[in-house]
């Protein structure tokens, strides 16, 4: 399987003021296409920021991230933009829609952002709002759609630009049980059709659903468990 | 449109930052106050002056250039109190390059018209000179004929003094009773003429050898027009008829002014009431910019999360800072917008007035200084809006969406 995305040796330092926080410590990780991976660890263990670096939004303090074979930490923001426009998917957990802006407005955004034509970007995103069962609520804005609703909202989002890599960092943190099943069903089919997942949760059920859960902690990868085959390897 | 593109700019840019500056109604309206109060100084003050100037020149162009007035007193404040000499225009006339001389005499008195009396003011002139004051604009029939020489009991009215000075406009063939005496109305004379012509708008005027009756003594000239052959010869004639008028009079007690002169010392005032307007203008546009870009700061930080959201799904840098550049510039063009419709409105009021006042103030729509004065307010908001939109765009993503 070929790496989709890669850490090689990758710290992450933030600088706050006269105290040094090293977030990220000499991490190794490579995710393959196709593959379903849970990042889980207890909060500060530092698993956001490895899920924002392995995403292109945050740039490491040291060693080299590959997105698609790129490195990332010599590119400009623009460019970093472009990466994430064009190859990342983004669901968060507090699903992070445009308020002002309706369910088609919210997933046309990321396609004029990569420069579709407004026939494009209305025609994918009404194909995408009715793949996640969302054809009928178009016109509604985020405050009149319920939690799993702005959520399948946010995927929609996400693929719109048909990315290679969907990230989703607590996707169901804010969620009813029902509600967050109906969205880890749609993650498990988007993977099922060829989609890498890269997960962010810190609840065991959920990481359970992964084929590949990357524990943390003190920003070191402590554990690579292997779902599949039941195999758990030591890091 | 690649290109376009390319730089974030499209139809969407503008979409998107129409809707924001829409939902923060308010907020908007108020920052564009500057700009319209900015705007619409400088629409009213730029389309008065070019009224001014139209009417002005107008007014030259009527007046002709070929002449030259001789007013009593020094200054200003004399002229009011000085009196010129009886035998000055015969002095005039004889100078080399005059080709006519006009006396204008003045005197205030009880006009009574239907049993309502009423002080007015009367000119004296010249009958003969009538036809020659014609080719200067001075005169102008509306209706009815010119004053007959020697006809001391005949008067012209002034259009406006005909139409208002009594309750019912006066008619020609009736009669108006002054100093006691009746005098028979022969002629209108036209209104909105030159500024000489409004001399005698509001006006009685009858033969100076009447006037000098009613007022029981030998009137001296109120004005002296001097109409000359070339104009190109007025500075010579200036000159020439100082030295005489100096030598007869003992002292300089009189002024000489010239179309030029009075073309400039108007073209002083509108310059001084100009730079007053400019000034203002400058001052509310400064202030309005100052609204537009802590207005923009506002947005920008209320909207961190949006701009985070936005970065993470892959927008530019430059898509974000043109977002908030189009929207400055929204705010910049909508006050623009406001404040050329107040800034005309406010030039034909001044108009009017003008108008009403006597003078003739003619106020066009000018779609060069309308578009002009949007596309100024509009590039006032992109600059006030440059910062902020630049720091907007530079803010990190994971920084931005961790922000409530």
């Amino acid at each position: 399987m070929k790496a989709i995305v890669r850490a090689e040796n990758v710290s992450k330092v933030f600088d706050m003021g006269k105290v040094q926080v090293k977030a990220l410590d000499n991490i190794n990780v490579e995710i393959d296409e196709g593959e379903f991976v849970a990042i889980m660890g207890p909060s500060g263990s530092g698993k956001t920021t490895l899920l924002n670096m392995l995403s292109a939004l945050l740039r490491p303090s040291a060693g080299e991230v590959f997105v698609n074979n790129k490195p990332i930490s010599k590119m400009d923001d623009d460019e970093l933009a472009i990466i994430r426009g064009k190859t990342i998917g983004f669901i968060f957990q507090t699903f992070n829609l445009i308020p002002r802006m309706t369910a088609l407005e919210n997933v046309m955004l990321p396609m004029w952002f990569a420069g579709l034509s407004v026939k494009q970007r209305e025609e994918r995103a009404k194909e995408a709002l009715e793949d996640v069962g969302l054809g009928d609520r178009v016109d509604h804005k985020p405050n009149e759609l319920s939690g799993g609703q702005r959520q399948r909202v946010a995927i929609a989002r996400a693929l719109g630009n048909k990315p290679d890599i969907i990230v989703a960092d607590e996707p169901t943190g804010n969620l009813d049980s029902k509600s967050g099943e109906q969205i880890l069903q749609i993650i498990e089919e988007l993977n099922k059709n060829g989609k890498t997942v890269l997960m962010v949760t810190h609840e065991r059920e959920i990481g359970l659903r992964a084929e590949r859960i990357v524990h943390i902690k003190d920003g070191k990868i402590i554990e690579n468990e292997i779902r599949k085959t039941g195999r758990r390897s030591p890091k | 449109m690649s290109k376009l593109r390319e730089s974030g700019i499209d139809l969407e840019l503008f979409k998107r930052s129409a809707t924001s500056l829409r939902k923060q109604g308010m907020r908007t309206f108020l920052t564009t106050l500057g700009v319209v109060i900015g705007i619409a100084a400088i629409v009213a003050l730029i389309a008065v002056g070019q009224g001014l100037n139209t009417s002005v020149q107008e007014e030259f162009e009527k007046m002709g250039s070929n002449t030259i007035i001789v007013l009593p007193g020094a200054n200003f404040t004399q002229s009011t109190f000085a009196s010129l000499e009886e035998n000055d225009p015969k002095r005039i006339e004889s100078i080399n390059g005059v080709e006519d001389v006009f006396s204008i005499y003045f005197k205030s008195k009880q006009v009574e018209f239907e049993g309502v009396k009423r002080s007015s003011v009367i000119m004296g002139l010249n009958p003969e000179k009538q036809e020659g004051m014609k080719t200067i604009g001075m005169l102008g029939l509306k209706e009815g004929r010119d004053l007959a020489d020697n006809e001391k009991f005949a008067v012209l009215l002034g259009e406006r003094f005909q139409e208002e000075s009594f309750e019912n406009d006066i008619q020609i063939k009736q009669r108006l009773l002054i100093e006691g005496k009746s005098y028979k109305v022969v002629g209108i004379n036209e209104s909105g003429g030159s500024s000489f012509g409004s001399m005698f708008d509001n006006a009685i005027v009858m033969p100076k050898e009447g006037l000098d009756e009613i007022s029981e003594e030998t009137l001296t000239p109120f004005r002296i027009i001097v109409k000359v052959y070339n104009k190109e010869d007025i500075p010579d004639v200036k000159k020439r008829i100082t030295k005489v008028l100096e030598k007869a009079h003992g002292e300089e007690d009189f002024q000489i002014m010239t179309a030029s002169q009075i073309q400039e010392s108007a073209g002083a005032i509108l310059g001084l009431v100009q730079a007053v307007l400019v000034g203002i203008a400058a001052i509310s546009l400064a202030v309005g910019s100052i609204g537009i870009m802590n207005t923009m700061f506002m947005s920008t930080m209320e909207r961190t999360r949006e701009i985070g959201i936005m970065k993470a799904i892959g927008a530019t840098n430059k898509h974000i800072r043109n977002l908030f550049l189009i929207e400055a510039g929204f705010i910049g063009a909508g006050g623009g917008i406001i404040g050329v419709g107040i800034g005309f409105v406010i030039a034909l009021v001044v108009g009017v007035i003008a108008d009403v006042s006597g003078f003739p103030l003619r106020i066009n729509p000018d779609i060069v200084l309308f578009l002009g004065a949007v596309l100024f307010a509009m590039s006032v908001g992109m600059i006030a809006g440059y910062i902020p939109a630049k720091r907007a765009s530079e803010m990190d993503p994971v920084d931005a969406l961790g922000h409530d």
